[in-house]
């Protein structure tokens, strides 16, 4: 079975501003607003809840299930990766 | 425009120097680099990269840059290239540094004296005060006074008599003391601006009814001062400005920096091919993700920074209140 780790690449800093979390990709002189429930999940994940944790806050945030919520949750980390946010890596777990 | 680094040591200890960290001005020292002077030969390459950049004005910063040991043949080689002379400097200024700056017109140079530069770190010593008063007085109407704000309560009244006694210009520069990135010096917080404000509008009222005549240098903000205030200040003619494009800092190690807080965070090497101005828009373009934020989290719902009318404080302040991502999550 395989885990995957979601994690910032070096360079990546947030703020968090009236609107939102500000990020930004030093190395690639990008930034990204993150709204509403975006900027709830990134404040959630720099806590460093576990995926469990963050699945269930998800679901009882958005009123939707659990297997929802970890799907969501999936599509958001996938979205973030894409834009250079967050990068991945598989490990094999026994 | 460019400010020239010619010395990276200063004999004076102010709290809130924001260069010190980069130039480790009190022994001068450069990683890399022998001397804490700029030597001749480099100078003349950064007139050679005035003229190309076609600035007519050589700005002369440090450290202090009257410690320069060969201060005045410098200044005679920026009179040569037909240069307009700008000199940031605390005033202490040695026999030979006045001699070399009194012989220039006054439309020729301008010396900004910083008049709360110390050595002890706090408050100007009477000797200190003394020394400065005779710089002044021999070079008059060349000397700007400036004075940099680090804490709520400043005085600003002994600059009025000064100006009098001594024919230097009527007017101040007044900035702001902002945080190095690792924020070791002293700076105001921006907890602290509203009340600074208030203070500047009381004493631009004042000075402003003497034909004193106050600016701002960069990092000040819109929502520092009240209506009120602001009415004031106008009245008074103050130069009010809410920006945050600081000049380009040459230093001696052929790097062209942002600026001294962000000196380590953004620079490039100052290349003989490109002009000032395109030296300017590579550390722009290194900066621009975090130009969205200012110093305050309502910056970027404030209506004054969106329509430009202020920039959001320094730009070393709002760095400051970002934080590196740790995230880690494992699926």
């Amino acid at each position: 079975m395989k885990n995957r780790i979601y994690f910032c690449p070096a360079g990546v800093e947030w703020v968090k501003n009236t609107d939102g979390i500000l990020v930004i990709n030093r190395n690639q002189s990008q930034s990204y607003l993150l709204m509403g429930l975006e900027s709830a999940v990134w404040s959630w994940m720099s806590l460093s809840y576990t995926y469990p944790r963050l699945v269930g806050m998800l679901s009882e945030l958005e009123g939707i299930s659990r297997q929802e919520a970890g799907q969501k949750l999936k599509r958001l980390l996938e979205a973030w990766r894409v834009i250079d946010i967050l990068e991945v890596r598989e490990t094999s777990h026994g | 425009m460019a400010n020239l680094v010619i010395s990276a040591r200063c004999n004076m200890a102010c709290p809130y120097c924001f260069a010190s960290e980069y130039l480790d001005g009190q022994s001068g020292n450069i990683p890399g680099h022998a001397s804490p002077y700029i030597d001749l030969e480099t100078f003349e390459d950064r007139l050679d990269f005035l003229d190309r950049s076609n600035i007519d004005e050589i700005r002369l910063i440090g450290g202090e840059p009257s410690l320069h040991p060969r201060f005045p043949e410098i200044i005679q080689r920026a009179v040569k290239r037909g240069k307009r002379i700008l000199i940031f400097t605390h005033g202490l200024l040695t026999e030979s540094a006045l001699t070399s700056l009194e012989v220039l017109p006054p439309e020729r140079v301008t010396v900004l004296v910083n008049m709360n530069a110390s050595r002890s770190g706090d408050e100007p010593s009477q000797k200190e005060e003394t020394h400065r008063r005779k710089t002044l007085l021999r070079l008059g109407g060349r000397v700007q006074l400036g004075f940099t704000i680090f804490q709520p309560d400043f005085e600003l009244d002994f600059l009025i008599p000064l100006m009098v006694e001594t024919g230097c210009q009527k007017s101040v520069r007044l900035g702001i003391a902002q945080p190095s990135l690792n924020g070791r010096n002293r700076y105001l917080h921006p907890k602290q601006y509203i009340s600074v404000g208030r203070r500047l509008a009381d004493w631009a009222e004042r000075a402003g009814r003497l034909g004193i005549w106050m600016g701002f240098d960069c990092g000040f903000v819109r929502c520092m001062f009240s209506e009120s205030d602001l009415e004031r200040l106008n009245k008074a003619g103050a130069g009010i400005a809410y920006r945050c494009n600081p000049i380009l800092d040459i230093d001696l190690k052929d790097k062209a920096l942002h600026c001294f807080p962000l000196g380590d965070k953004f620079q490039t090497d100052l290349k003989l091919t490109l002009t000032a101005g395109e030296l300017r828009a590579i550390l722009e373009d290194k900066a621009k993700p975090y130009r969205r934020a200012g110093i305050y989290k309502e910056c970027t719902i404030c209506s004054y920074k969106q329509n430009g009318e202020c920039m959001g404080g320094c730009l070393a302040a709002a760095i400051r209140r970002f934080q590196l991502a740790k995230i880690n999550i494992n699926i």
